[in-house]
């Protein structure tokens, strides 16, 4: 008997038809992905297109079951379709990128699939890839697992809460003076040796960071402290000729300078240690290189003087590796050096600070960001959102799908609190969050504009005709959302006469239009969200808008929070395996607004559905 | 730093070692898309020793994953694949030796199977049909817990009970003359801790909040309103108390836990570990009595605002304390069994944890009085009968096979290993209707 004939009499021969043309998405190729890959083939769908930017690590291994050891560094979206071959009734295709590359995945793209399977592990795709959901209105079936906890949440546009109804753990956020001068846990001193020590050594770009910059926000007013981080970020750069330079008998030097020198001039800061322990400078005589480099337990914790032996060997791999690598080695959580270069340096700045040390095991999951990942967690996930696609796509034959909102979502958990009967919880959808800044509070359409108009258009123009198509009074603004910049509100008009390509926008940049007047009748028009698509020839001068209905809704009362907060934040961004992770790090003084952020929007009230904390791949993210 | 990092960070390098060196017997009637997907995910998860049992008229699903299982599983896992199929009648069979197996798993099969001699491991028995399934864990042997990773563990404090040299170590400190900064930097068991020494006597949390406004914040230092340390003290009132809890738990031990080891101990035990747990859980009731009912101090301090030598001055009696009890302790474990240090320490560590005193299978409670109707509609499909519910009459649904494996894979890792608590017993799943869902003990 063909394994049709027994998918057949759970869909009936007209369902199974129509999931032999069903086109699906599948984003990612990694634990969840590899499970999903199999199932969905399984199931015979027709056509499946897998995308994943990851190459295969070892550690990927006790999970993902299409790969193996020989499989190592080759990419993820390949390596499993090659895998799955043998057993496939289905059309596969796979994509090696990253799916928020516009130009490999333009909007367009996203439009030949009946539903799409997100199986990633970061936040900002998932994000993404829910907004471009919104955008063409496709079924969306988002999961997620972290160690024995996984989720499943099926999302149908404009019926069902999106990804960004209900609110996400956002990056943990450090004050740069505690990182820099003052840290009292060890997080903070890996984060110090990871995001400051390591980079400005091994990775950094001779990019003249500008300090003489007035506004340059350097996490603290005084200009002592000032003072002394300028001269600092000025040492760090010497420290990084030694490496360049490749002068191994001056590690020492490397050393005596971050872990005493540094350390006396910070203990000159009186007022730091007024209400704080002071920290403790090395000791000059622990600074020796061991005769061998001994292969050390990497569970335990080691003594200083091993920290810095360490220290010195690691670094001096480092060097060796520097010119093989263009002068550029990044911190990877599996590059071993840069690991135990991150680890020995942390627990160098963690004993002087009185901080208790860490393994490497340790260090290795702060630092990496590390979620545990386990084969049964993965498989029972996709298994069951495999079957929800079922539901979703309506080929059920005995139990046709009335309403979207019939759907569940799913948490699994590892069952510890099974007297409240909670092994497995599928909670029903709930419609869209009326306050959520992607699928609610906007409008949402897709703008065509002729490469020739994006070369001639100014943005004046450009705006002139945003206004007259959807009745919007004088004062607005305009938003680049790609590039997270303002393009023209009522005081800012400096880039008007610019063209939209001088401003960069292009295919697949979003916009965002709002209503900044100021009407008697307190209303406001809606905001309105536009996806760039950039289309025709050279030669013809063409801009198509949407037809869209935008309301007018009473304003809000006063400026919301989020804005505030965003301004005081100083980003630093970092890339790591090609994606691009943010940390934010926050003004001393600002150490409270997380706090006051997080009360006020829970007066705003997003409903706080059981969305578990750990669940998130990317909770903390501390890149 | 390895293939296996990402769960070790669950279960700890001991516990994948007990994964590595498991064996599992798989007792099944043909070969169907649940058992590959169970064998798949086993030995993903680091085992290799399986003893397969199939009918020998039973057939292969024709919807499978893997065609040759050996050539499909042996690549998962790096250690050599040591799998033996026996094909046997299952109508007469009984699993022979069984107790040399970590764990049984019964795929499909409508009855339970016997085994030979009166030790037997953890048997799940598991069924998948249509969008349905179900996942029944049953046992001959308390199954006893080294430690339940809960996500938040209650310190054991003990500052309304405490010992000689944390009294002195508090007693050291003279807050009375300290001013504001110097107080605002104390760590909130201090605060607690002199709360607790007033002339007031506060019993409950709700007490001692009132005491603590009243001697501190009105008294000693009416500038604390903002300090974190204060605002923590407010918070973590209830953690001063730790006797009540300490009792309670000693009780338990005592009345119930120990009596049915005793009596376990006499057959003996199938499970190494458990007879490790059950050889501790007897030498702490010892230690108890002799130590004022206390058990071995876990030094684990929760994170307290004060100054980083404040704090590590604390953490310092605490480590002291542990340390020597734990030596206490390990002097009284009998001679005759030899347990392996990371067990004993992982013990002592655990001993303030309820779960640990409940024993899987015997301690939490009667079974129900009636099964979830859904369960009974799966066993009559098992049984070959035709079953009036759209959501079984199908005979495939790959999807609902993967979730049911993982989550028997699941609960054999918390077996295997004597972490997280097990499923107790029995979770019978419908993806269609929620409503029929149901976790039971049978």
């Amino acid at each position: 008997m063909p394994r049709e004939t027994n998918i057949v009499k759970i869909l009936g021969q007209k369902n199974y038809e129509k999931i032999r043309n069903t086109k699906c998405l599948l984003v990612g190729a990694g634990g969840i992905g590899s499970e999903l890959l199999k199932d969905l083939i399984l199931m015979d769908f027709g056509e499946i297109h897998i995308v994943d930017l990851d190459t295969i690590d070892l550690s990927n291994l006790n999970r993902q079951f299409l790969f193996r050891q020989r499989d190592i560094k080759k990419p993820k979206s390949t390596t499993a379709v090659n895998a799955v071959k043998h057993f496939s009734n289905s059309k596969i295709v796979p994509y090696q990128g990253n799916i928020m590359d516009s130009t490999q995945f333009p909007l367009h793209w996203f439009e030949q699939f009946d539903i799409i399977f997100n199986a990633l592990d970061n936040l900002a795709a998932r994000r993404y890839v829910n907004k471009i959901s919104q955008f063409i209105l496709t079924p969306l079936l988002e999961s997620g697992t972290a160690g024995f906890d996984g989720y499943i949440q099926p999302i149908i546009p404009g019926k069902t809460e999106c990804f960004d109804c209900t609110k996400k753990e956002t990056p943990k956020t450090f004050p740069v003076c505690t990182i820099r001068s003052t840290p009292s846990q060890p997080i903070h001193c890996i984060v110090w040796a990871k995001n400051f020590l390591f980079s400005q050594l091994f990775a950094a770009e001779n990019t003249g960071d500008n300090m003489d910059d007035p506004n340059k926000d350097w996490g603290t007013t005084d200009p002592e402290e000032i003072k002394r981080i300028k001269q600092e970020t000025n040492e760090l750069q010497e420290l990084q000729n030694i490496i360049t330079a490749k002068q191994k008998e001056r590690i020492p030097a490397i050393l005596k300078k971050l872990f005493i020198q540094d350390i006396e001039k910070l203990l000159l800061l009186g007022n730091l240690w007024k209400t704080r322990d002071k920290p403790v400078p090395i000791n000059a005589l622990d600074i020796v290189k061991s005769p061998e480099d001994e292969k050390l337990d990497l569970n335990n914790i080691w003594p200083i003087q091993q920290q810095i032996q360490n220290f010195i060997n690691v670094t001096e791999k480092l060097i060796d590796r520097m010119p093989k690598e263009n002068n550029f080695i990044e911190f990877d959580k599996d590059d071993e050096d840069t690991l135990e270069f991150v680890a020995a340096a942390s627990n160098i700045r963690s004993q002087i600070f009185n901080i208790p040390m860490k393994s490497v095991f340790d260090i290795k999951q702060i630092a990496g960001n590390i979620i545990p990942a386990i084969a049964t967690t993965n498989a029972l996930v996709a298994g069951l959102s495999s079957i929800t696609s079922l539901r979703i796509l309506n080929l059920l034959k005995y139990a046709p799908l009335k309403d979207a909102k019939d759907l569940n979502m799913a948490f699994t958990a590892k069952s510890s609190n099974m007297s409240q009967n909670r092994y497995l919880s599928n909670p029903k959808l709930a419609p869209p969050n009326c306050k959520c800044p992607v699928c609610a509070a906007v409008v949402r359409g897709v703008l065509h504009v002729s490469k020739k108009s994006l070369e001639t258009f100014t943005l004046q123009k450009f705006v002139e005709c945003l206004q007259s198509q959807y009745e919007y009074e004088e004062d607005i603004s305009l938003l680049d959302m790609t590039g997270q910049r303002l393009l023209v509100d009522f005081d800012f008009d400096d880039l008007l006469q610019k063209t939209l390509s001088e401003l960069k926008l292009h295919d697949g940049s979003v916009i965002l239009l709002s209503d900044d007047s100021d009407r008697d009748d307190g209303m406001l028009k809606k905001p309105a969200e536009f996806y760039i698509v950039v289309s025709g020839s050279l030669n013809e001068e063409k801009m198509e808008l949407p037809k869209l209905n935008i309301p007018l809704l009473p304003a809000p009362p006063s400026t919301t929070d989020t804005e505030e907060t965003s301004e005081n934040v100083d980003t630093v961004a970092t890339t790591e395996g090609g994606q691009e992770d943010v940390i934010t790090i926050l003004d001393d003084t600002d150490t409270t607004s997380s706090k006051k952020r997080h009360f006020s929007d829970d007066d705003e009230g997003p409903p706080t559905k059981a969305v578990k904390q750990a669940i998130d791949d990317d909770i903390i993210e501390l890149n | 730093m390895d293939r296996y990092d990402r769960q070790v960070r669950l279960w700890g390098n001991a516990g994948q070692d007990l994964v590595r060196r498991s064996h599992l017997c798989v007792v099944s009637r043909g070969e169907t898309p649940l058992l590959q997907e169970i064998l798949k995910n086993y030995v993903l998860l680091g085992g290799s020793r399986i003893t397969l049992y199939l009918d020998a008229e039973g057939g292969r699903s024709n919807h499978l994953l893997y065609g040759d299982l050996r050539e499909a599983l042996a690549p998962l896992n790096p250690e050599p694949l040591e799998l033996t199929t026996h094909r046997v009648n299952l109508n007469s069979f009984v699993i022979p030796n069984s107790e040399r197996y970590s764990a049984i798993v019964q795929v499909g099969l409508p009855v339970g199977l016997r085994h030979e001699g009166d030790l037997s491991p953890p048997v799940i028995h598991c069924f998948a049909r249509g969008l349905c399934g179900y996942v029944h864990l049953q046992l001959s042997e308390p199954h006893l817990l080294l430690d339940p990773r809960n996500e938040y563990t209650i310190p054991s404090l003990r500052l309304d009970n405490p010992w000689g040299e944390l009294s002195q170590y508090m007693d050291s400190i003279h807050v009375e003359q300290m001013d504001d900064v110097q107080l605002s930097q104390l760590p909130f068991a201090v605060l607690l801790y002199k709360t607790l020494n007033t002339r007031r006597a506060a019993t409950t949390a709700a007490q001692l909040k009132t005491v603590l406004a009243e001697t501190y914040l009105h008294g000693l230092n009416p500038r604390a309103q903002s300090d974190l340390n204060y605002a923590e003290a407010v918070r973590f009132a209830h953690l001063a108390f730790t006797k009540n809890r300490q009792d309670g738990l000693l009780n338990r031990l005592t009345r119930d836990v120990c009596p049915l080891l005793e009596q376990e101990n006499k057959l003996g035990f199938q499970d190494t570990m458990n007879q490790y747990i059950a050889t501790l859980l007897s030498t702490l009731k010892r230690y108890a009595d002799m130590h004022n009912g206390h058990f071995p101090l876990d030094a684990t301090l929760p994170d307290m605002e004060s100054t980083t030598h404040n704090y590590n001055a604390l953490k310092r009696v605490y480590e002291a304390k542990a340390a020597k009890d734990l030596a206490d302790f390990k002097k009284l474990i009998p001679g005759d069994i030899e347990i392996p240090e990371h067990v004993i320490d992982e013990f002592c560590r655990n001993t303030k944890t309820t779960e640990l005193f409940e024993p899987l299978g015997v301690c939490r409670g009667p079974p129900d009085s009636s099964a979830p109707p859904l369960l009974d509609a799966l066993k009559r499909c098992q049984e070959g009968k035709t079953v009036d519910l759209p959501q079984l009459n199908v005979t495939f649904s790959y999807p609902t096979e993967t979730y049911i494996a993982g989550l028997v894979t699941q609960e054999l890792v918390k077996l295997i290993t004597h972490q997280f608590v097990p499923i107790d017993n029995c979770f019978v799943y419908d993806a269609l209707d929620p409503q029929n869902m149901a976790t039971c003990r049978l």
